[in-house]
């Protein structure tokens, strides 16, 4: 019975997913919806199909880079996978992926489940995929009116791993991920990756306006709730730390990470060492900024934990140039426009700092909207450092979204001139105009929430810059 | 003329981007001219609440709020005569409950607060999130106030304290007397996020007048360019259904 529930759903599922692509609708997740509504067991099942491993990602930033870094390392090893793209990382969205790969039996013919899942959904994802390997990026606040409290959601991590198995990849520099290992049951085996410290360290950085640091979402110790003495700080509260009050302090790293140089313009050089086999290797980043670093690193671990070879692993991370929405890079006729998802104050500042690193003239554009997909809540965006663009020279802003408004009062009183700052609330209306402004001469970034990202893409579909993303 | 601004530990009351009050505070004395110092008042440092013009609370994660209820309970009395002498505070969600009598946990457990406004805060069973909006007797038209909820404690007031408003949009105070935040003296407390003063540039205004007048009965507040800050308010306005 069970069996004919799961052929039955996913029939429907891939039926759902041919009709709404023939009607031009992306389809996502409404196909695994469908399927889930008839087996919810489904899952569990399909999941267990898969030949080889199954991997998890989870964390607040880095989910879609890190598994679009890794998909990228199997693709260069020849190794087979299948894994949801595009940011569907609920159930449903999960299901969908395994829907459509599924064969008509009922099983899917694949090595590799790469999956990246919503913090929140990761109790019901993991009991159910139980995953071989699994990887936790960091932990920012992030949509408080969907996630609440930061400890909340670690601790709703903490819990789902307790249906881990074999091996769980940890970034060491981020202390409420660090902090995971007690949460693994025995016989699972932490990986600790992280970025040794040196010239990456700014501390200036951490000491915001008014003494507040800025973005710092945690300093203290989640065992005794002391303040960490920081020996270096990559960015957010993510560094090399020791709590004075217990023993706690990051952990040795198992996968190395090392800057060679940030970049800027040009490309950022990473090393990573394999301090097991002691391999080392030296790669080019063809994304920019130091979060990026992290989840090449991130996907390295995983890779290696999943057996592929130091050189697999470069290969992979050098034959990327960008996920979904993700520090995208889309060509134009004339230039070239940067896409990148803004969500949270340590990922917004992140992308400003990359943005504040090119040295030509730059369109801004900022979409703000507040759906639930995006946050309600747009407090956040008073906790962004936008204060670090007031000094820096050409730049020109334009705001859009449902909450443009909003963007604008928070660029006034980050000091940015409004001489030099555009309301077009349309996202339509906003694009014409940041094209129109770039020309041929200006770098265009355009930073939109997760909805208005969906829209813009929309858009650029329309006007023939991107193919849709499920041909992506 | 020279305003102090004292942010209390902005370090750990910093979940919900309250900062942008201080922001707004500060920039709207720098376009009129009055020089403004923000001093972070941190964990263990030494204070002198009455040096200061405003004082700020915002709210924090709970592990951090109880990190920061410890602390302030040593300076109990020294923040009573700061609010006793009209020094103007302006405390938000986790700082708000944090000047109430106590703040009654899940377990039943009364944790002692300031006791500087006459409420107190019960903890509840579901958050109240969602946008905000009031209409405030503190001003003329417009008198409306908006900004956005998220609070687990339901805050009941007492006969010494008025409401900041009444809710038109939102749970307010404890969902049930359409009272939201509240007053007495130069003491301002509210759950509303936002931030709440950058889109509500008459409450800012308010607070700086009360911080002047304090210092100089006379000194004029000099209207400012107020179009962006308004167009955010009506935009909130329309989105939270109000218009």
């Amino acid at each position: 019975m069970a069996k004919l529930r799961l052929l039955v759903a996913v029939w429907l599922g891939k039926i759902a997913i041919r009709l709404l692509r023939l009607t031009s609708h992306s389809g996502t997740t409404l196909p695994g919806r469908v399927s889930l509504k008839v087996a919810p067991f489904l899952l569990e099942r399909l999941g267990q199909t898969a030949a080889g491993a199954r991997v998890v990602i989870t964390g607040t930033n880095g989910k879609t880079t890190t598994a679009a870094f890794l998909g990228n390392m199997l693709k260069e090893a020849n190794r087979r996978f299948v894994r949801n793209v595009s940011g569907a990382n609920l159930p449903s969205g999960i299901a969908t992926t395994m829907v459509e790969h599924a064969s008509l039996g009922g099983t899917l013919s694949t090595e590799f489940l790469l999956t990246e899942v919503d913090e929140a959904m990761m109790p019901r994802v993991t009991r159910a995929l139980q995953p071989e390997v699994t990887v936790v990026t960091n932990f920012f606040r992030d949509q408080l009116d969907r996630y609440g409290e930061l400890d909340r959601i670690v601790g709703i991590v903490g819990g789902a791993l307790r249906f881990t198995s074999h091996t769980v990849c940890l970034n060491a520099d981020d202390p409420m991920v660090a902090g995971l290992v007690k949460d693994l049951p025995p016989g699972v085996v932490p990986i600790m990756f992280g970025i040794e410290g040196g010239e990456v360290v700014d501390q200036a950085d951490r000491q915001g306006t008014m003494g507040a640091r800025v973005g710092v979402d945690t300093q203290f110790c989640p065992i005794c709730g002391t303040r960490f003495e920081y020996e270096t700080v990559t960015y957010g509260h993510l560094g090399i730390y020791r709590c004075p009050g217990c023993s706690f302090t990051r952990p040795t790293l198992d996968v190395a990470g090392r800057i060679l140089s940030e970049g800027g313009d040009e490309m950022a050089q990473l090393e990573i060492r394999h301090v097991a086999t002691g391999g080392t290797v030296t790669v080019a980043l063809k994304i920019p900024g130091l979060y990026n670093a992290y989840n090449a690193l991130a996907a390295a671990t995983a890779g290696l934990a999943l057996g592929l070879t130091l050189s697999e692993v470069a290969r992979g991370i050098e034959a990327f140039t960008g996920a979904f929405g993700r520090m995208e890079r889309v060509a134009l006729p004339s230039g070239e426009m940067t896409l990148a998802l803004v969500k949270n104050p340590v990922g917004f500042n992140e992308v400003l700092r990359t943005v504040q690193n090119v040295t030509a003239p730059r369109v801004l554009m900022i979409a703000i909207n507040d759906r639930l997909a995006d946050g309600t809540d747009i407090s956040w965006l008073w906790d962004v450092d936008f204060e670090r663009l007031r000094e820096v020279s050409g730049i020109h802003f334009v705001v859009s979204g449902r909450r443009a408004k909003d963007m604008a009062v928070r660029l006034k009183y980050a000091g940015v001139s409004t001489d030099r700052l555009e309301v077009i609330t349309d996202l339509q209306k906003a694009v014409s105009r940041s094209l129109e402004l770039a020309g041929d001469q200006a770098q265009l970034f355009v930073l939109p929430t997760y909805t208005a990202m969906l829209a813009l893409r929309a858009e650029l579909v329309r006007r023939g810059l991107v193919s849709a993303m499920w041909k992506g | 003329m020279n305003l102090i601004i004292g942010h209390l530990y902005p370090d750990l009351l910093n979940l919900y981007g309250d900062r942008g009050n201080v922001i707004a505070l500060e920039k709207r004395c720098h376009w009129r001219g009055i020089d403004v110092t923000v001093r972070p008042l941190l964990i263990d440092d030494d204070w002198s609440f009455t040096d200061c013009d405003i004082l700020f609370l915002g709210g924090g994660q709970d592990r951090e709020q109880e990190i920061v209820w410890r602390d302030l309970m040593h300076q109990k009395a020294a923040f009573r005569e700061a609010a006793e002498e009209g020094v103007v505070v302006l405390a938000v969600c986790g700082g708000y409950q944090l000047l109430g009598h106590y703040y009654r946990t899940p377990d039943g457990k009364d944790i002692e607060g300031l006791g500087i406004l006459d409420l107190h805060t019960v903890a509840g069973k579901e958050r109240l999130i969602g946008n905000a909006v009031i209409t405030s007797p503190f001003f003329d038209e417009p008198n409306t106030l908006v900004g956005f909820e998220n609070h687990g404690g339901k805050t009941y007031l007492g006969s010494a304290v008025r409401p900041l408003g009444q809710v038109m949009v939102g749970q307010g105070n404890n969902g049930e007397d359409a009272t939201e935040g509240a007053v007495v003296k130069n003491v301002f407390g509210t759950y509303l996020h936002g931030s709440l003063l950058p889109k509500n540039p008459h409450l800012t205004d308010l607070l700086l007048s009360r911080a002047l007048k304090r210092k100089d009965p006379t000194y004029p507040l000099a209207p400012l360019e107020d179009t962006l800050e308004w167009q955010a308010h009506e935009a909130a306005l329309r989105i939270a259904g109000t218009s």
